[in-house]
């Protein structure tokens, strides 16, 4: 058990370091310009609204660039080792099929979590910077000890938006449903050879994803008037995770206080799913004639 | 090939025992993002349309939001009322959990939109212009009635409904419900439970202001607060209700 653990950690190591020596994490400069434009930009707003749309920025920014990495990243996890038959020298040493795909999953996993981490770092740092000039103009620098009641009043309106732990569960959101996207597209590159291909049914799935809760509800009554429209909608219930759930990420953002009871059974049916659609990958590639 | 049936079975049986697990999530999920739990149902077009275009903005439906927003501060600047409705309809369809959409919202329609066609009207008569004008006071009220549905417990709300048909209509008794039921919510400002006796008073109803007044002089006579501006203001109109009531010496309170 310990030697698969440390095969899986070699290979994902091993993947880590080659998206670092390709420059990855160049991303990270890419949403800092984002970040720091859009707050400019939306300068002239009130606070609420201000933090608001910087918040949706950041999100919207965090889920492009994290998509785009994890499915451009899985769908080129197996198929570049084929075409550079590197792979062959790989399985030639003592490594299992289902440790050098999990160690492909888990290094391509460290570096999204890496740059959703960096991203994290940038937005709460430019959402605090924006907290700090506002209390500057409510306070006109006075000490907090002179301020007034409404002077009091308005720190605390400003550092309820600005200061929302709720921030902390949409990461957390924004990160599983990565995991999942990227154990689909890495399901997809066991049984597909084309990295265009990947990534695109990697796209029409996420798509696909959001109406997977209006196919599970309707698939029964459509299949009575029209058996082949339903019959596709009872496929999409069943083989599609529903990434509807993850919408939840707008309402934190809004400042909708969620339970972290009802976070946490979202995050545990993305990382079951994703364990799911792991141990059927690897099932799939024990198979697959390299 | 035998592993990949195997696969292949994992996720069907995976795929037919999560149904219940992401039946709970999304009635959660529905309880939160629409205010109620509705399920979904072929048959009510509506809904499904909604979520149906909720889902299509493909997990970004905060940022579609927000860009709908941007595109209403541009239209009222232009004066583009229509466009205006349409950006506020479609940011509070996309989010209707923002209560600032709605509030907002209601206030560009019932306040700028209507103002701007009492005021500057290129309408052919005056007539022309106040139905108009009417017109977008009652689809701010409108909207602030369907963003109630989805908040029903948010003072900032009831409030501005309270405004539109204090300020807009000029039905001070309905304004004072509404006042009292902003009042009653968390987070309600503090002048919100006077302004229910002051606009039962414009209504003329004298006595139940009165009361009203009294109830709630009661509750604050004895406070700090009591000696300040707002309150001597209440205690204003109070003397001049019992003088207009002529209520008798000994039963009045000041």
């Amino acid at each position: 058990m310990k030697g698969s653990l440390l095969r899986i950690q070699a290979v994902a190591w091993s993947t880590l370091m080659e998206a670092l020596r390709q420059k990855v994490l160049w991303v990270l400069a890419l949403f800092a310009v984002i970040m720091i434009a859009s707050s400019i930009y939306f300068a002239d707003f009130t606070f609420e609204r201000e933090f608001k749309f910087i918040k949706d920025v950041g999100s919207a920014s965090i889920s492009v660039l994290g998509l785009l990495t994890a499915m451009i990243g899985a769908a080129q996890l197996i198929p570049t080792e084929i075409e550079r038959r590197t792979i062959y020298t790989t399985m030639s040493k003592p490594v299992f099929r289902f440790e050098f795909l999990l160690g492909k999953y888990f290094g391509l996993l460290s570096l999204i979590t890496l740059m959703v981490l960096g991203m994290s770092v940038i937005f709460f740092g430019v959402v605090l910077v924006h907290e700090q000039i506002y209390v500057a103009e409510i306070t006109a620098g006075a000490a907090a000890a002179d301020w007034s009641p409404e002077q009091v009043r308005m720190v605390e309106d400003i550092l309820e938006q600005s200061r929302d732990f709720g921030m902390v569960q949409a990461i957390l959101l924004l990160w599983a449903r990565l995991a999942l996207v990227e154990s689909i597209a890495l399901l997809l590159s066991t049984v597909a050879t084309s990295s265009i291909f990947i990534i695109f049914a990697s796209v029409v799935i996420y798509i696909i994803g959001h109406l997977q809760s209006v196919a599970r509800e309707a698939w029964a009554e459509v299949m009575t008037e029209n058996w082949m429209l339903g019959a596709f909608s009872a496929v999409i219930a069943w083989l599609v995770p529903n990434f509807q759930s993850f919408s939840i990420i707008d309402e934190i953002l809004a400042g909708e206080t969620i339970s972290w009871a009802y976070v946490s059974q979202i995050f545990s049916y993305s990382v079951f799913y994703t364990l799911i659609v792991l141990l059927a990958s690897g099932l799939i590639f024990e198979e697959r004639e390299l | 090939m035998k592993l990949k049936l195997i696969a292949g079975l994992l996720l069907l049986v995976w795929g037919l025992s999560k149904s219940g697990w992401e039946a709970g999530i999304d009635k959660e999920r529905r309880l939160i993002v629409h205010g109620q739990d509705v399920p979904l149902d072929v048959n009510t077009r509506d809904l499904l349309g909604q979520e149906l275009s909720l889902a299509l903005l493909g997990g970004f439906r905060g940022m579609a939001a927000t860009s709908a927003w941007m595109s209403l501060t541009g239209a009222w600047e232009n004066k583009e009322w229509t466009r205006v409705k349409a950006m506020a309809d479609l940011a509070t369809t996309i989010q209707p959990k923002m209560v600032l959409f709605w509030e907002h919202g209601a206030w560009h329609l019932a306040w700028n939109a209507s103002i701007d066609m009492e005021t500057y009207s290129r309408q052919a008569n005056q007539s022309r212009a106040e139905i108009e004008a009417r017109l977008w006071i009652e689809e701010g009220r409108d909207m602030l009635l369907r963003g109630l549905q989805v908040h029903p417990n948010k003072a900032a709300l009831y409030l501005r409904l309270a405004d539109i048909y204090w300020q807009r209509l000029g039905d001070y008794e309905t304004a004072a419900d509404y006042y009292l039921q902003a009042s009653q919510k968390e987070g309600a400002p503090a002048y919100a439970e006077r302004f229910v006796g002051i606009a039962l008073e414009k209504a003329g109803k004298n006595q139940e202001a009165y009361d009203y007044f009294c109830q709630l002089w009661e509750q604050v006579k004895t406070e700090p607060k009591s000696s300040q501006p707002p309150w001597q203001n209440v205690k204003r109109i109070m003397m001049e209700l019992e003088e207009k009531l002529q209520v008798p010496e000994g039963e009045r309170v000041f």
